[in-house]
């Protein structure tokens, strides 16, 4: 400190707050004027689909997210499907495999019950398994089972005798797709979730299930039921990692087989253009000149020269590949910020910063992500608890959310209507009945505020 | 008058020191009164601790206030020592002769803030009051009971009684919801309505257990009292929780 006087330390400091103070002012700028100039404003999720079927067939099928299809899905998930095959394999062999798939919505639970329908191939006989509506006693989950597994279960049958007609199958694989959805947070619904593993236990070693669950539903299910202890193996589907969601999202440009630009390499690019124009143009002229003195050696000296520039142009193509997906691999790693790994969401916010040339020929990158600012997080404890028991269930339709916070139907649907304009939920289903869950853009940072608000746990 | 002693009294007493010194103290209440407001609202960013960030405060303040008085004292009154020490020694009489209770108080506000018996936040009952730990003075403890009362209880009161906390710094609190039923009643059925109510009122804490206990009571006629124990999320539900559990119990055992 003594070497450097107080007078030149305030002059610093005000050097640097100063430049910091332009810096900030001259990126902000710099943002509205682009944002504004160049992109139109950022979608919503549900218009999202709308736009992308507007899109021609090879920007659709750039951005289109098909789970059960899209091999991008299994990037870095070899460990996970040879677990399954494991698991399958030893219930071939007469083990007693039942197998619990756990992950957040959109982690790829669906992927991989797709990707185990496939590997059984006709080895087995496989059912795939949803309930569209949550079976509100155990006659009606019983009687939805026999009619999935195509079993007889004839009307006026006692509890006890449904159970054996679902338990009396034959051998086969079920791949239940959101198990949870059995459950919900009501008086008697216990008597539900108890009759289904009350069956899971009654066929181990004769029918393979393949549950999947969300996480939270399912630890709410360990603490009540303990679930986990009705299977032999839970696998945990995370999201992707930074560099994993990388590579998808690469993959995925590289099969559509379509060029990617950056929005900012454009002005360089014709700036470059011109130059060359320039000196093709000087060129020209040298050339007009000697011809007309010495036509022969010109020639000559104009194969040469051609192709010299045949190779100066494909070694300069092969480096702009390799700098092209070395400088978009750092906006393909941008996009796990904003989707925190979720392969459908870095889709839709890589769609957003696109866009795309009348030929149909590329894709160009605007510079600057964009994304729509989330909502604040309601203050009041029935709108967070709410939100609560939706990031757990799902989706609940008014009649369930107000079966579950014991209100009336009208206060329920007032309430998730508030929730839904706020951004926070999306409303779906007929008018008379419709039914709410969180918003995929706003899954991740609502997990992360209720945890902190301690309403989810 | 050329006593020293006295030439140092009035010096430390003049007018600019004296205005420095409630000057010192003025900026030590605002700091106070800032440090308070930006550690309740740091509670408010992140509720989860918010017990935890609370407790900070009574410690913080008492060091603040601490530095303070010993500043105002040796810097700014710039008193020397052997009449710092005579004026101690007489303050020190004056205050046990005729402020008793308020040294009494303030003795055990300090004592407190040490050995934290509860903290900012803790639901705890004293002297037959049951509420928030608003604040931790150090002459009074404040609390915000759920009639949105706020009682101020001398910080020596609280020190002689004994002190109930139901969360002892953590976020959930166990609620015990006692419900009266007639001696004829279904005991397994209710057991069963309680057990659903609990698990699912959503207030439930439901990573720690429900319990239901029966007990048997006479008041002039025989009764089954029905207690319901569940986890409450955070211990400012409590009564909704407890309210929740009693309707839903109540509408089930209707019904049947």
């Amino acid at each position: 400190m003594s070497g450097m006087p107080l007078d030149e330390w305030k002059q610093k400091f005000t050097i640097y707050r100063m430049r910091l103070a332009n810096r900030i002012a001259g990126r902000k700028n710099n943002r509205d004027t682009k944002e504004a100039e160049a992109l139109p404003p950022p979608l919503s999720w549900q218009e999202w689909p709308d736009r992308l079927r507007a899109f021609p067939a090879r920007y659709q099928r750039a951005f289109l997210d098909l789970p059960l299809t899209d091999p991008e899905h299994m990037i870095a998930r070899e460990s996970l499907a040879e677990a399954l095959a494991q698991d399958v394999s030893e219930w071939s062999a007469g083990g007693a495999s039942q197998v619990a798939l756990v992950g957040d919505p959109g982690a790829g639970k669906s992927t991989f019950l797709n990707w185990l329908h496939k590997h059984l191939g006709g080895k087995a006989p496989v059912v795939r398994l949803r309930f569209a509506n949550r079976p509100e006693t155990p006659e009606v989950l019983l009687r939805e089972l026999a009619s999935a597994l195509s079993l007889p279960a004839e009307a006026g049958l006692s509890e006890i005798a449904l159970i054996e007609a679902v338990c009396a199958g034959e051998r086969r694989v079920v791949l239940f797709d959101d198990a949870g959805r059995i459950a919900l947070r009501v008086p008697n619904r216990s008597a539900v979730m108890r009759c289904f593993l009350h069956i899971l236990l009654h066929t181990r070693g004769k029918v393979l299930w393949v549950a999947a669950f969300r996480t939270r539903m399912w630890d709410r299910l360990v603490y009540q039921h303990e679930i986990d202890g009705c299977f032999s193996s839970v696998h945990e589907v995370k999201f992707f990692s930074r560099s994993e969601l990388a590579a998808a999202l690469a993959q995925r440009m590289r099969r559509t087989g379509l060029a990617v630009a950056i929005a900012s390499d454009d002005d360089k690019d014709r700036s470059e253009d011109r130059r060359d124009k320039a000196a093709g143009e000087k060129r020209v002229a040298a050339s007009g000149t000697e011809q007309l003195a010495n036509p022969e050696a010109a020639a000559v000296r104009e194969t040469a020269e051609r192709e010299a520039v045949e190779a100066a142009r494909a070694a300069e193509e092969a480096a702009a590949i390799a700098e092209s997906e070395k400088r978009l691999g750092k906006y393909f790693e941008e996009a796990h910020g904003y989707s925190d790994g979720q392969f459908p969401l870095a889709l839709y916010y890589w769609a957003q910063r696109a866009q795309f040339d009348e030929a149909g020929q590329q894709i160009v990158v605007a510079d600057e992500p964009r994304k729509i600012p989330d909502p604040r997080l309601p203050g009041g404890v029935q709108e967070r608890l709410s939100l609560a028991e939706l990031m757990v269930h799902g989706e609940l339709s008014a009649r369930e959310h107000a079966a579950v916070f014991q209100w009336s139907e009208p206060e329920s649907r007032l309430l998730l209507e508030r929730l839904a304009s706020a951004g926070w939920l999306i409303r779906e289903g007929e008018i008379s009945d419709p039914y709410y869950y969180v918003s995929p853009l706003r899954h991740q940072k609502l997990g992360k505020l209720l945890e902190s608000a301690h309403m989810l746990y | 008058m050329d006593n020293p002693a006295f030439t140092a009294l009035t010096e430390a007493l003049s007018f600019q020191r004296i205005s420095g010194l409630i000057a010192l103290l003025l900026a030590t209440w605002l700091v106070s009164f800032l440090l308070l407001h930006g550690i309740q609202a740091l509670g408010r960013r992140f509720p989860r601790f918010r017990i935890e960030i609370l407790r900070i405060y009574p410690v913080l303040r008492l060091a603040l206030w601490a530095f303070s008085v010993l500043l105002g004292v040796f810097v700014v009154l710039d008193l020397p020592q052997h009449i710092f020490i005579a004026i101690a020694g007489a303050m020190g009489i004056a205050v046990g002769l005729a402020a008793q209770d308020p040294a009494k108080n303030l003795f055990a506000g300090i004592a407190m803030v040490f050995l934290r018996p509860f903290r900012l936040g803790d639901m705890v009952s004293i002297s037959g009051y049951y509420g928030e730990v608003l604040d931790i003075d150090l002459t009074f403890t404040k609390l915000r009971t759920f009639n949105d009362d706020v009682v101020a209880i001398p910080n020596a009161e609280v020190f002689k009684q004994a002190t109930s906390n139901s969360n002892a710094g953590g976020l959930t609190e166990l609620v015990a919801v006692p419900i009266h039923l007639p001696p004829d009643t279904d005991l397994d059925r209710a057991r069963e309505h309680a057990m659903e109510a609990a698990i699912c009122c959503p207030y439930t804490f439901l990573k720690s257990p429900v319990a239901v206990a029966f007990e048997d009571c006479f008041d002039q006629t025989r009764f089954v009292r029905m207690t319901v124990k569940a986890y409450v999320i955070d211990v400012r539900l409590e009564r909704l929780l407890a309210t929740d559990v009693a309707l839903r119990v109540h509408r089930a055992l209707r019904s049947t």
